[in-house]
């Protein structure tokens, strides 16, 4: 008798007892547990109150602040090294690539700008996407709209690069659903995407940029760290000037409504980069001039100084080692040949260093737009948007050459140069060649020359001539052609994605 | 005394005792009989302690120093005399007997442990393999798994690194998974483990890996990998015995690569351009001598074991010290272990099993370039002119390298030698057994096992640049792990004439409790103090404590039958849920089969006397995997970002989240599918075993990280993704061409396996393996229907006489070289690997040759890119010297400042054949040392990689940079790897 009872025991523990729990609910991670709502329909809102969205609405401008490497170090690169104002600086095969003009689809830079900008947008889609859904009473229409209309901005702004760096890009504009087996095929399409073409591209930027003029919030001189209605104008302005595009009386339109919002330029040149007295901080944030900005305050610096040069606020820091987008001899002997010294020593400066990669060390040219952890990143400014419209004026139809003169001597005076001469704004062609010339000179080290060249359809006849006359750029590996105004798809994004077609002449 | 008296039991007495007994037995039938007898080896020598039980009672002892026994015995008795390592021998009871054991020659009776209970060798079904743990304290190893390497078949056994404690790669049958873990499951006195670190192979007793799926099968859900069955020592009845071993050593790094001199350099640094060195630098600082240095080993284990018939204990304690060929790098380790066992009523035996251990170690920077603090890489690339220390800043190391952006080896040292990491280690078991009826048994086994794991790192605000950047910085690490383990298990074994019957069935729960906390800070006043108490600022962003759960419960079931233990099955089922799966897909249940026929059993086979054993085996069986999971992996988690709360406006912010990855509803256990056929043949009156094995494991719904393309909401899933195959033959043979006094013994092992990614379904191809930051490429693509881990990059035709050029073949013919001309330039994944043991004895004298290799892997030598691509101011090795120069100048090495690619350049056949052990040992004997009560003195000399031949340009050729990382796929990258070193050793064994 007692045997059994013991057989039975143990029976029980063999199969019963130890069967515990196999539900654990994550301990120090957020997860769909606690995040989100399941809605009625069974969808899942995964933010479920205004605190939950106003997480991705800080992580969408923290990005945007955080994220220096596609949204400037790579811009510079291609911006500038990519064109003539500057050499690649390092041996790296990431950055000679760039000033040889031998980028290909394995230039791990343009991998890591490709799925950066695509991280970025889905950021914004998760704002876009879900914000109208949250059942939180709190939580305003006035105040979504806004935010929404933030995202769009934010969204447009990235296309827009995308398009510029690789023409046909895939424009995602929703959040697709879980990926399960039954729904494999369905979502497919919306986590392995196809390329639109550029023209597409531009029509969601338009209609992206031009909704959000609605309720996006107004220039504010005391924050320009906002995506504001008059970013998104700027951005309309820039878009409208594109190669394919020219549609210049928007570009007007667009840049006189910047001008309307009550940008101005700053009166010295120097208040755009400068440091403060002690080198502790910089000149001065949210400038008369600019339009979007980064900034960098005391305590919570940018690393990225490390990449271009000294850092003024901490001297010594990591300046062992030869850096990105040296200022090329081109530049420098335009600067010279204008006698802008100015613009030329804000732009440039020369330290010792303990390399001699371009230049002998003791006389080494950096880049000096970012000099400290602490000064901005301005992302927009009324110079590039006023240039813009001189550009307009020009081009259009019945061109202003002398509306154009105008702007543009205004922006020379500013920096102590005089007015255009009449050679120069005698011609279309000749007043073309200056814009471009003070574009180069105004705007060096912002990003802008190579997107220069490849606005007014210059790049083979500026670059293929450069190699010859800059004794120290490294020699051309292959000429400029029609196909070198798009960049090559990263590879790995190809081999990840089947449906993604490779650029011509990669 | 004893002997004394024995002395005096001579001639006339034997046979007056035995006419006594002979008489008293025709008066009564329990008539004692007393039996004095030796019990000698093959060799005539006394064997110390054997067992003598009369058979079918307790009645029984020990033989003394000289084998001699003297017992009181039943007429008619039979007497049982075991030794371990020997055949258990069955004599009649008789006045006088000498007894000689043979050595467990024979394979067939050795008892195997499978999960959950053992088995006789002639009684496997599956393909199981033993490592011989004979000599284990005849060599210097520290860890387990070192006793495996070049032991087993189809069990590749590689050190990825040379640093000391660093863990060994141990993959059976191949690489099942893609970012799963491939690492086996540890079953250690019957408790599953993941991370054996804390054992000491001292306390080894015997060691079974369970190849496949049907041996495997009984541990379900963690057993895809292979399972390594440990049993650690246990007390055996007898005298009391205190065994120490010891064993001191030194080791130096293998190989040497040349560095180019001052001139050569500045010779170089003309050529290239970039670096611009002032006339009259001479050579100061030989690298190489200051990095490397003599490595010393020291193990120590001392133990104590004894026993009567209910009660048995084993306690050992040790310590191993081991410093690297780098001065940084050490591992130390305490270990203890207690293991009991009480049989406290006749139907009940308990037992506890308590193991403590604490180890640490330190390790260098590895795996990076001269850039980023890689020391191996430094000791080439930093040129020789430079003085060790900066002139100018007396304790910090000297950075003037006239701008090149490297930092001495002896600073890239500097920047991890206050680091630490230090495990305690807590495995207490205990557990009961009760025996209702004697076939039938029920054993419950409750497991502790704790772990506390603390980092900590310390760097010196004013030594090196990277601290005076940082201005000092300081970590502290805790981790808390508690995984508890409660097994119930009742088994039932019956004979019915000629049917045998083995049952059984249990449940084992596994819980794990997991907490870490840690601190960062950095701003400290120098390096005197090194707490964090001593930093003034407390990183905001990177100081927070996690937790996690899991748990798995299983149910376990076997019912082995055989027939006359000529027809033999097996059949198990294990039913698994897992809470890191989704709840709907939480349960696996993983089934598996397995028969034997022993041919030479039959009658037909009754005549062939040269037989010994013939059985063929096949199985079949389905295994789980589910380790290279996260805990909450199937739900859609979220990254915690602080938000900067350093301004007035900024005060009260609060973090951000953001999503990591995509829910999975379907996520479900990895299944591996494994069918085994073999044969084990024994011949000639045992002295010459095979086992042969083919396999054909196909591993599907294979659990990844899917990376998805960049755009939607998370890009990260773990999903059930692909499907693997691998399929090999594995060949063992052993042999013992001599006996008698002089004895040879042959084991030979080779393993054959091929792997093949047969199935992606999302995303088609990963790339894995970035090396150098100049070329900045990855080097592994995985696609379906390649083997896993294979190299990718550009087919290199050779230097261009005219241009200097590495040139590179235009695959798709369009007039540039870019992406699109890559394709697969090498295989990591060897065609076989093997190993041979050969041992030989006699007198004492115990020799042991232990080769082993690997043959047609390619290695891909990403080191050369920073020591021979030229492309800045890095020092060069002396290969470079044969760099072309002139336009007609034909050389394999290119010009300076060459375009370098990932390309066949730099990939090498990694075949070797080295003499991985050679062994020494001799075994005193003597009146004197019987007088001291010493039963084994035996002194032993180990050299360890002594000898290699490869065709390997690199530091050594078992090498494998990321071999221990998990989510990789990555083999066969030398890159900047602590380099292997070869040791010699010198130990002693005694026994009292």
């Amino acid at each position: 008798m007692k045997l059994k009872y013991i057989v039975a025991c143990m029976l029980g523990l063999v199969t019963g007892v130890t069967s515990c729990t196999l539900d654990y609910d994550p301990v120090s991670e957020y997860s769909d547990v606690t995040m989100g709502e399941k809605e009625e329909s069974g969808e899942t809102n995964p933010y479920k109150n205004r605190a939950e969205m106003l997480t991705q609405y800080t992580a969408l401008y923290n990005r945007m602040r955080d994220n220096q490497e596609h949204w400037y170090l790579d811009v510079l690169l291609l911006g500038d090294a990519h064109a003539d104002n500057a050499y690649g600086g390092t041996t790296g095969a990431e950055v000679i690539p760039f000033e040889t003009n031998s980028i290909d689809g394995g230039n791990s830079v343009i991998d890591r700008d490709w799925s950066r900008y695509l991280t970025d947008i889905a950021g914004a889609n998760k704002i876009i996407f879900y914000i109208d859904g949250i059942n939180d009473p709190t939580f305003t229409t006035k105040e979504r709209a806004q935010w929404k209309a933030e995202a769009k901005i934010y969204r447009a702004m990235i296309l827009f690069d995308m398009t510029r760096i690789w023409g046909d890009v895939p424009v995602i504009t929703t959040i697709a659903g879980d990926i399960t087996a039954d729904n494999i095929e369905e979502v497919y399409p919306s986590y392995f995407p196809k390329q639109n073409t550029q023209a597409e591209v531009y029509a969601q930027i338009e209609k992206d940029l031009t909704e959000a003029l609605a309720d996006a919030p107004d220039n504010n001189p005391a924050d320009k760290t906002r995506l504001s209605k008059t970013v998104a104008r700027a951005l309309l302005a820039k878009m409208y000037a594109e190669k394919t595009l020219r549609d210049y009386s928007k570009v007007v339109k667009y840049c006189d409504e910047v001008l309307a919002d009550g940008v101005s330029l700053v009166n010295d040149y120097e208040t755009l980069f400068g440091m403060n007295a002690d080198n502790t901080d910089c000149k001065a944030r949210n400038t008369s001039e600019s339009i979007l900005e980064m900034q960098y305050p005391a305590g919570n610096g940018s690393w990225v100084t490390w990449m271009f040069g000294r850092n003024l606020s901490n001297w010594d820091e990591s300046f062992t080692w030869a850096k990105w987008v040296t200022p090329s001899r081109d530049l420098i002997k335009a600067y010279e040949t204008e006698g802008d010294n100015i613009r030329y020593e804000q732009s440039i400066v020369y330290y010792e260093c303990k390399w001699s990669n371009y230049y002998p060390a003791n006389h080494y040219p950096f880049m000096y737009k970012c000099r400290s952890s602490h000064s901005n990143i301005i992302k927009l400014r009324l110079a590039d948007i006023l240039l813009l419209k001189a550009e307009a004026l020009i081009l259009k139809e019945s061109p202003d050459l002398s509306g154009a003169a105008v702007i543009i001597n205004n922006i020379r005076d500013r920096v102590k140069l005089k007015a255009l001469p009449a050679t120069a704004t005698s011609s279309k062609e000749a007043m073309v060649d200056a814009l471009l010339k003070e574009r180069r000179l105004e705007l060096a080290f912002e990003g802008q020359r190579w997107f220069d060249l490849c606005r007014l359809g210059k790049v083979e006849t500026v670059m293929n001539a450069v190699y010859a006359k800059d004794s120290g750029r490294k020699a051309q590996a292959y000429a400029f052609d029609a196909n070198s105004y798009r960049l090559p798809i990263p590879q790995s994004a190809i081999d990840q994605n089947e449906n993604l077609v490779q650029n011509p002449g990669y | 005394m004893k002997k004394n008296k024995r002395n005096f039991l001579s001639g006339t007495r034997k046979i007056l005792f035995a006419l006594l007994a002979m008489f008293l037995s025709l008066g009564a039938y329990a008539q004692q009989l007393t039996v004095s007898g030796q019990v000698v080896d093959t060799q005539n020598e006394p064997v110390i302690g054997a067992s003598v039980l009369e058979k079918g009672t307790t009645n029984g002892l020990i033989t003394d120093l000289d084998g001699n026994f003297t017992i009181s015995v039943r007429q008619g008795a039979t007497l049982v005399i075991s030794y371990v390592g020997y055949q258990t021998q069955e004599v009649k009871a008789a006045s006088r007997v000498k007894v000689t054991l043979k050595e467990d020659a024979e394979l067939l009776d050795e008892v195997v442990v499978i999960g959950y209970g053992s088995v006789k060798r002639k009684d496997v079904t599956t393909a199981i393999s033993s490592v011989s743990t004979k000599d284990l304290d005849q060599r210097p190893i520290v860890s387990a798994a070192q006793a495996i390497q070049g032991k087993a078949a189809g069990i590749s056994v590689s050190q990825p690194s040379g640093a000391p404690g660093s863990g060994l790669t141990i993959r059976v049958r191949g690489t099942t998974s893609m970012n799963g873990s491939n690492n086996p499951l540890y079953v250690v006195d019957g408790v599953p483990m993941t991370d054996i670190n804390f054992l000491a192979a001292n306390d080894i007793e015997s060691m079974q890996i369970l190849k496949d799926a049907s041996s495997a099968a009984i541990y379900g859900s963690r057993a895809a990998n292979g399972v390594i069955m440990i049993t650690t020592k246990q007390g055996a009845k007898g005298e009391a015995k205190i065994s120490f071993n010891a064993h001191v050593g030194v080791t130096q790094v293998n190989n040497k690569i040349e560095s180019l001199n001052t001139a050569q350099y500045k010779d170089l640094m003309d050529e290239i351009g970039i670096v611009n060195l002032p006339d009259g630098l001479t050579d100061q600082t030989d690298w190489f001598d200051e990095t490397y240095r003599t490595g010393v080993t020291q193990n120590y284990q001392l133990s104590v074991s004894n026993g009567n018939d209910k009660f048995k204990y084993f306690l050992s304690g040790g310590y191993t010290d081991e410093t690297g060929v780098i001065k940084t790098a050490f591992y130390k380790r305490y270990n203890f272990r207690a293991n009991v066992e009480n049989q406290v009523r006749s139907w009940l035996n308990i037992g506890a099993n308590v193991a403590y251990s604490d180890y640490t170690s330190n390790g260098i920077i590895d795996g990076q370039g001269a850039n980023r603090g890689g020391v191996v890489l430094s000791v080439i690339n930093t040129p020789r002119f430079a003085p060790v220390w900066d002139e100018q800043n007396p304790g910090q190391y000297n950075t003037n390298f006239y701008g090149v952006n490297i930092t001495s080896p002896l600073e890239n040292m500097a920047r991890s030698e206050n680091n630490k990491t230090n495990s305690n280690r807590l495995i207490a078991t205990g557990k009961a057994e009760i025996t209702f009826i004697p076939e039938l048994k029920f054993k419950s086994t409750f497991t502790l096992d704790r772990e506390y794991g603390n980092v900590t790192n310390f760097l010196d605000p004013k030594k090196t640049s990277w601290g005076r950047n940082q201005y000092g910085e300081g970590k502290d690490e805790r981790t808390l792990g508690t995984v508890l383990v409660f097994d119930n298990i009742l088994t039932y074994a019956k004979s019915f004439g000629k049917h045998g019957l083995d049952v059984m069935a249990g449940s084992s729960w596994t819980g794990s409790d997991w907490s870490k906390s840690y601190i960062n800070g950095s701003h400290y006043m120098n390096g005197d103090i090194q707490t964090l108490n001593a930093a003034n600022k407390i990183s905001w962003n990177d100081t927070g404590t996690t937790a996690a759960q899991w748990s798995i419960m299983s149910y376990v079931a076997r019912l082995a039958y055989n027939y006359d233990s000529k027809y033999l099955l097996t059949v198990n089922m294990r039913a698994d849920g897992s809470s890191k799966l989704h709840p709907e897909h939480r349960w696996g249940y993983f089934p598996s089969a397995s028969a034997a026929w022993r041919i030479s059993s039959e009658e037909f086979m009754k005549d062939i006397n040269w037989i010994n054993d013939l059985k063929l085996r096949g199985g079949f069986g389905q295994t789980g995997n589910q380790s290279g999971l996260g805990d909450y992996a199937y739900l859609m988690r979220y990254n915690i970002s602080r938000v900067w709360w350093g301004t007035p406006e900024t005060e009260h912010a609060l973090p951000t989240v953001s999503q990591a990855n995509l829910r999975n509803r379907d996520l479900t256990w990895e299944t591996t599918t494994q069918s085994n056929i073999g044969v084990d043949f024994t011949v000639l009156d045992n002295r010459l075993t095979f086992y042969v094995d083919y396999y054909y494991k196909k591993t599907t719904d294979m659990l990844m990280y899917v990376s998805l393309p960049s755009g939607q909401a998370a890009t990260e899933m773990v999903r059930n993704e692909g499907e693997m195959t691998n399929k090999g033959f594995e060949f063992t043979v052993s042999s013992k061409n001599f006996t008698g006094p002089f004895t040879w013994d042959t084991d030979f092992n080779i393993s054959f396996n091929k792997n093949k990614l047969t199935y992606l379904a999302l995303t088609p191809a990963y790339y894995d393996g970035k090396t150098s930051d100049t070329v900045n490429e990855m080097v592994v693509r995985n696609v379906a229907g390649r083997p896993l881990g294979g190299f990718y990059g550009y087919i290199s035709d050779g230097v261009n006489p005219e241009t200097g050029q590495l040139m590179y073949r235009d695959l798709n013919e369009d007039g540039k070289i870019s992406t699109s001309d890559r394709t697969y330039i090498g295989d990591p994944n060897p065609d076989f690997t093997f190993g041979l043991t050969n041992t030989f004895s006699y007198k004492g004298f115990n020799l042991s040759i232990l080769l082993q290799g690997s043959y047609g892997n390619d290695i891909f030598n990403a080191s050369r890119m920073e020591t021979e691509g030229m492309y800045d101011g890095k020092n060069q090795s002396t290969r470079v010297l044969n760099r072309w120069r002139i336009p007609g100048q034909i050389t394999d090495v290119p010009k300076v400042d060459f375009d370098m690619k990932n390309s066949t350049y730099f990939i090498e056949d990694g075949s070797y054949l080295r003499v991985k052990d050679i062994s020494l040992s001799y075994n005193f004997k003597g009146r004197l040392l019987k007088q001291w009560g010493i039963t084994r003195l035996q002194p032993y000399f180990t050299a360890t990689n002594l000898l290699t031949w490869t065709g390997y340009s690199g530091m050594d050729p078992e090498v494998n940079q990321w071999g221990n990382k998990d989510r990789t796929s990555v083999q066969g990258i030398d890159w900047g790897t602590y380099p292997q070193s070869k040791s010699f050793v010198f130990g002693l064994n005694v026994e009292f």
